[in-house]
């Protein structure tokens, strides 16, 4: 039953953001448009003689910068990094949607989280702590609560949800590299249901640390490209050859739109549709035929009231892998037809790298930036045409476009797509 | 020779492999192992023989074989 | 358009009273604690003495080797869990349904044995030589990703973290995505396997946890004595059904999820719960009279106890009688609820309360075992404070 005049819409009214190019919005999306990459190499991963030597990392954060004096920062000072970059973007995107304490019934506003793999950096040092630097088994020492809220994905969710009195729904998901986007989405159909008016959706992810280097690069994951490092991640270029780790978290206020217009909010634009699935295929590779992804491409746009044509931009998963930027092409390919040629394509991660879950959040950050500045950034160091790649993936340049309606797609381990179309804020739908 | 091929074959059935799927005709990478198990298949050789292999996309059981006796590996 | 309802039609569970329903009935109504001296490893330099442990599982007889050897334990025990749900449910999962079936799944901290194999290797051997499962074996959604793939289910699916509540909140998603339509059949539980030396000092370090060596005095939920939260593993998974397809398949119905509800407030005080219930009770259209037992988070910590009992007696008065599982499981964290949902319909169907545990608010010597229950509660609470509360009715 789809009856439009009544459907509740979702709007987008508050954004957070804690990226390797930008601490706050406006810096993301200058650089953003300028194609400007901040991937480094690391001296840690080529010390450790792994195939990949290159990250992006967040610089210059100090929560003091961004919380006030008071029990929320005292808190979060003392948790993993993930806590306080989740925190940190969670405060932030409140008070750009001028969201405080006392200016909300807290019963109308829950919160959605997300990570891939929480306090992993945390939890790799206090194993070292604990085993003599790994050479001995481990002997307990008291070592205190932030290793367990480690690995609680939910703790910057309720660190938020009780300094804001916030009394809605408050879970966490933990869906790899789809998890943010899943985190709007479920938020997004949260509204939607009537069950909450306001809702945080937040991904935060901080894994730079030996273990997860040594994790992905053993199977072959992450970018061994040659050339600068700052090129090295390469969505869709025929030299690609894996991704580039990275950190950062973002938060969106998502909010029922007569709420959002009863309180004068700014408006950044709105959930059209979110669609997810499995592809029961296997836990990292996929398979020659893109059904599953165009499945899903499909179902958004049906559950949208959308066609091809609406879409006017795609803010791709684009990881730079060989096998990930292929299948995505062979799915647009396959979900629109003609018009995939047509549809400008880019993928942020060629800049700031992949972030786990927080990566298709920025991707939807990147995705307003577009609405606002009627720009698409550029994939950075696509250089190399891949004859099986043959799309419009910006290369290199920003391209002036009006962005009315843009898709944002995600894919990670597990076997998980999840897609997210988003509009320009109109009146009228 | 023989050795390595009783290593190899325990391997597979160790990981769960069909014995009726080894066969020296059969492609590694593809027929019998997808890419995750054959980072590891290369790895315990690597811990079993302190050799590091390069098996190409098309390299059959067989040819594996031919390569470790050609150079006196095993 | 009817309004769409959820009914359970499946149940499967590996945990510390029973491999199966049918084991883990008996071990509830014969007072069989699960909870022993831990013996998986050795607890000589770890604080954790006693845990509710899984025996005597093989898990060879549920899960294919290939996959065995790539996974950790709390992936083996959902894939067990599944496979005999869905045995119990008697449904193939097929080309016509795979894509509206669902697998949600609540998991608090992935595979503890492959984190500690993962940083040994590392550190030991060298980067090179850690081995290719990590990255696909240790997060939590692993359970998810192999479920997915085993059975070829590719609806809409998710896997939350979220502490005690972990469990709660896959139950919470997953009836809701069939209640909007998104899914027509879901699998949703929850998984857990923290008994590794790293895994009980992590959940040691919450603060919340017994460190008692005494079996007997170990678990005892809203009991002034108690030592704290005893640790559990185990999984299970419930198939959760849109009503009228299980009704065309002729399904056994164990019963129906009425209501739902989750909130999260202070930790501390009870208002937060008592909103929740109420919220769930609203929707399910019961009043608190009409709930016959409840099945609470009731997990042995006393400051949890304390403030979960305050707000039952709120609500439902002194003479509401609870029964609390987790007393001789442990907590099973992302399983726990799950199990409690477990618990609360096999006490529908055998009409039946287990003794061992049983747990009135003004304590009566004898009082009926025997007799129909049509309407239970179950509530879950975190240790910061969220809250989730579900009502579930037999339609029998």
């Amino acid at each position: 039953m789809r009856v439009g005049v009544f459907m509740k819409r979702v709007v987008i009214t508050g954004i957070g953001i804690i990226a390797p190019n930008g601490n706050r919005k406006e810096e993301y999306w200058n650089n953003l448009f300028s194609g400007k990459s901040f991937i480094k190499e690391d001296p840690l991963m080529v010390n450790m003689g792994i195939n990949s030597t290159v990250n992006c990392t967040i610089n210059d954060f100090n929560i003091d910068d961004f919380l006030p004096k008071g029990s929320l920062r005292q808190e979060a000072k003392g948790q993993a990094d993930f806590i306080q970059y989740g925190v940190a973007a969670g405060v932030e995107a409140l008070k750009d949607s001028a969201i405080s304490r006392n200016s909300i019934c807290g019963d109308d506003v829950g919160l959605i989280f997300s990570s891939a793999i929480g306090g992993t950096p945390t939890i790799e040092k206090i194993y070292r702590d604990l085993s003599n630097q790994g050479k001995n088994d481990l002997v307990y020492q008291a070592v205190g609560e932030h290793f367990y809220n480690a690995g609680m994905i939910n703790y910057p969710a309720i660190l938020l949800a009780n300094e804001y009195n916030f009394t809605n729904i408050c879970t966490s998901i933990s869906t790899g590299c789809t998890a943010g986007l899943d985190a709007i989405g479920m938020s997004y159909e949260a509204i939607k249901s009537g069950d909450v008016k306001v809702m945080l959706a937040g991904a935060s992810e901080a894994p730079l640390t030996e273990i997860t280097y040594a994790t992905l690069d053993i199977i072959n994951a992450l970018s061994v490209a040659k050339g600068e490092p700052h090129t090295r991640s390469r969505p869709f270029d025929k030299t690609r050859a894996g991704f580039v780790i990275s950190e950062g978290s973002a938060c969106l206020v998502l909010e029922e739109l007569g709420h959002a217009l009863a309180r004068n909010a700014t408006i950044y634009g709105e959930v059209l549709s979110y669609a997810s699935n499995n592809n029961a295929y296997h836990m990292t590779n996929l398979s020659g035929d893109a059904t599953p992804m165009v499945n899903v491409i499909k179902q958004a746009l049906t559950e949208g009231e959308l066609t091809t044509s609406d879409i006017d931009y795609i803010n791709a998963h684009g990881s730079s892998t060989k096998q990930n930027d292929l299948y995505e092409t062979n799915a647009f390919k396959s979900a629109f037809a003609k018009e995939a040629y047509q549809i400008p394509i880019s993928s942020t991660k060629s800049m700031i790298g992949h972030s786990l879950s927080s990566a298709s959040m920025m991707g939807v950050i990147s995705t307003i930036g577009s609405f606002i500045y009627e720009k698409v950034h550029p994939t950075a160091h696509l250089e190399i045409a891949d004859e099986s790649c043959d799309l419009n993936y910006v290369p290199q340049n920003v391209l002036k476009k009006k962005v009315k309606t843009g898709m944002v797609t995600a894919s990670g381990f597990g076997g998980i797509h999840s897609v997210g179309v988003f509009r320009k804020y109109q009146e009228k739908r | 020779m023989t050795k390595f091929k009783e290593f190899i074959k325990q391997y597979f059935i160790d990981l769960g492999i069909e014995e009726d799927e080894i066969e020296d005709n059969a492609y590694i990478h593809g027929d019998i192992l997808d890419s995750l198990e054959m980072v590891d298949f290369i790895l315990e050789i690597k811990k079993n023989y302190n050799i590091d292999l390069e098996i190409s996309e098309d390299m059959t059981l067989g040819e594996l074989y031919k390569l470790i006796q050609k150079n006196k590996i095993a | 358009m009817n309004k769409r309802r959820v009914v359970i039609t499946g149940v499967g569970t590996v945990n510390p009273c029973g491999i199966g329903k049918k084991e883990f009935w008996n071990s509830i109504d014969q007072n069989i604690s699960g909870i022993e001296k831990i013996t998986r490893f050795d607890t000589t330099n770890t604080p954790i003495k006693i845990a509710g442990q899984i025996n005597d599982l093989d898990i060879s007889k549920y899960v294919v080797k290939r996959t065995m050897v790539k996974t950790d334990t709390f992936t083996h025990y959902a894939l067990a869990a599944t496979k005999m749900a869905l045995a119990d449910a008697a449904i193939d999962i097929s080309q016509e349904n795979s894509n509206r079936c669902g697998v949600f799944i609540g998991n608090n901290s992935g595979g503890w044995e492959i984190c500690e194999r993962g940083f040994k290797e590392l550190y030991n051997d060298g980067p090179e030589y850690v081995n290719p499962w990590q990255a696909t074996a240790w997060f939590p959604t692993a359970a998810q990703g192999y479920i997915s793939i085993e059975h070829g289910i590719k609806g809409f699916s998710k896997t939350f973290i979220a502490d005690r509540v972990s469990g709660a909140s896959a139950l919470y998603f997953g009836l809701q995505s069939i209640i909007n339509g998104k899914n027509d059949l879901a699998l949703i539980g929850g998984t857990e396997a923290p008994l590794s030396p790293f895994g009980t000092i992590c959940y040691h370090e919450s603060g919340e946890l017994s460190i008692s060596t005494d079996i007997t005095r170990a678990s005892l939920p809203f009991d002034e004595n108690s030592t704290g939260i005893v640790l559990g593993e185990g999984s299970t998974i419930l198939v959760l059904e849109e009503y009228e397809k299980a009704l065309q398949r002729k399904a056994t119905i164990y019963g129906e999820l009425t209501g739902w509800a989750m909130t999260v407030g202070n930790a501390k005080d009870s208002s937060s719960l008592e909103k929740c219930m109420n919220k769930a009770l609203v929707k399910s259209g019961k009043t608190s009279k009409e709930i016959g037992l409840i099945v609470p988070e009731g997990n042995g910590n006393v400051v949890s106890d304390k403030r979960e009992l305050t707000a039952i007696k709120k609500i439902f008065g002194d003479q509401i009688e609870i029964i609390t599982p987790k007393k001789l499981t442990g907590h099973l964290y992302g399983a726990s609820t799950p199990t409690d949902i477990l618990t609360a319909l096999l006490v529908m169907q055998e009409e039946k309360i287990p003794n061992s545990i049983y747990k009135n608010l003004e304590y009566k010597e004898d009082f009926p075992r025997q007799r129909e229950i049509n309407s239970i509660l179950v509530n879950a609470s975190s240790r910061k404070g969220v809250n989730l509360s579900f009502v579930l009715e037999n339609i029998n």
